[in-house]
Parts: structure tokens; C-alpha cells; sequence
């Protein structure tokens, strides 16, 4: 399915805007999952860093005191 | 601002601010929002803000439940199914804070319940959260609001009430 297809209609802006407000959300979740998981398996601050196009100290930042306070492994 | 209003109102930021990151936590965001500044209200153990969602036969789960449910329409309105995003790890209990930005709509409503507490000269209580939340228009908060609250005006009253026995009984 062309995803373009499937875009609220322009003539309800409030709705569109509510999507893009749920897709950073979905990004959210998707980006902790998937650091939770590649921590988990070994991977460095530095390796997932690169992976998502950030900074060591920039991942580290968004990730590791939410790890902490859920208390999952460093 | 009396000594007794800045002890009340570090004693309920305390709070706030924990609850207000544990919701963000467990909805999995980086960033706390308005919702989950009126839901850490909801919370707070002085109740007021549970009081005037009372007042007018609102459910705190339910106001929780629209929010989850802004979101995955939204999804659902552009072909992704809501079910298919991971679930965020929610055991998050209370503990040390995080120091999680708020989104521009919190970060507004908390200084907009704030103003009202001030011009009260009342220290912050979680009815200022719901009455300055009723004057939200736009975002997810907003609509979550909506969803469940047919008549803002009776909520605001509400709020009003609680906030006036809250300074009665000072």
C-alpha cells in the first residue's frame, strides 16, 4: 500500500497533526525498544550511537537514565 | 508567597514532578506532556484534582483511556495498526528524578496552573492543573479532554470549587 495514500486530508488539519503527534510517539517506543534490545545483547553506547545517527553522549543521554530507572542492566 | 504556601508547594512539586515523569516513562516518551501533567494531578495525594473530576462524574481511567485511544486512531488513521508498536517497560516506581524535559503544551499548562495558584495566592494544588487544562484547545491533551468531558465549563466550575475549599480549610 502507497502509505501517502492512507495521509489524513489536508482540509483536517487537527487531525493530521494528531498523526504526526502519534509517529513521534510510535519513534519513542520503537527507539527504546530497540536500544533495550541491543543492549541486551552486548552492543556499546558507541555502536548504538552510530546506529542511530547521534552522538555517543547525545544516545547515552536519551537512553541511559530511563534504563536505570526501569531497572534494566548497563 | 507565604512560608506555609512554599512548603505546600514543595511538598506537591515533589510529587508532581515524580508522578509527572513516571507517566511519560510508562507511555514511553522522552518528554512529559500535558496529559501526563493532568494525570500526575490526578494523582497527587491531596486529591483535589481527583475531587473536581468527581464533582462532575469523571473517571481519572477513563480520561487515561482517551488518550491512548487519541493515539491509536491516529495511527490507525494513517494504516498503522496500533497494536503492532512495542509496548513500553512500565515498571517504573517511584524513585530519584530523570530531569525529562516537558513538551511546549506541558511545560505551558504547568506554568498557566502555576499563575493561577499564584494570583490565588494559594499554593499549587492539582485543581489549578485541572482548571488551567480546561482552557486547552489544541493537542492531544486537549482532545483526550474533550473525549471524555462534555462540558468544560461544569469541570472548570468544579476545579474553581475545589481550589476555594482547599483555601478554607488553610
Amino acid at each position: 500500500m502507497n502509505p501517502l495514500a492512507r495521509l489524513p486530508s489536508s482540509d483536517d488539519p487537527e487531525a493530521a497533526f494528531a498523526a504526526v503527534v502519534a509517529l513521534r510517539r510510535l519513534a519513542d517506543r520503537l527507539e527504546a525498544a530497540a536500544v533495550d534490545s541491543a543492549v541486551e545483547r552486548g552492543w556499546t553506547w558507541a555502536q548504538i550511537a552510530e546506529a542511530l545517527d547521534l552522538t555517543r553522549q547525545g544516545a547515552h543521554k536519551r537512553h541511559a537514565s530511563r534504563r536505570r530507572s526501569g531497572g534494566e542492566r548497563e | 508567597m507565604s512560608i506555609r504556601n512554599a512548603r505546600k508547594d514543595v511538598h506537591t512539586m515533589k510529587h508532581l514532578v515524580e508522578a509527572v515523569e513516571r507517566e511519560a516513562l510508562a507511555d514511553g516518551g522522552r518528554e512529559w506532556g500535558a496529559e501526563h501533567l493532568v494525570l500526575a494531578a490526578l494523582a497527587l495525594p491531596e486529591g483535589s484534582a481527583r475531587r473536581a473530576f468527581d464533582r462532575v462524574g469523571l473517571d481519572p481511567g477513563a480520561y487515561r483511556a482517551a488518550i491512548a485511544r487519541q493515539h491509536d486512531d491516529a495511527l490507525a488513521s494513517i494504516g498503522i495498526d496500533p497494536e503492532s508498536q512495542p509496548a513500553p517497560r512500565v515498571d517504573r516506581g517511584p524513585g530519584r528524578r530523570l530531569g525529562l524535559g516537558g513538551t511546549a503544551n506541558g511545560r505551558a499548562l504547568f506554568v498557566a496552573a502555576g499563575e493561577l495558584a499564584r494570583k490565588g495566592k494559594h499554593p499549587l494544588c492539582g485543581a489549578h492543573i485541572v482548571l488551567a487544562a480546561t482552557g486547552l484547545q489544541l493537542g492531544i491533551a486537549a482532545r483526550a479532554l474533550d473525549a471524555v468531558c462534555t462540558d468544560r465549563s461544569a469541570l472548570s466550575q468544579a476545579a474553581e470549587a475545589e481550589i476555594a475549599e482547599a483555601l478554607a480549610v488553610r
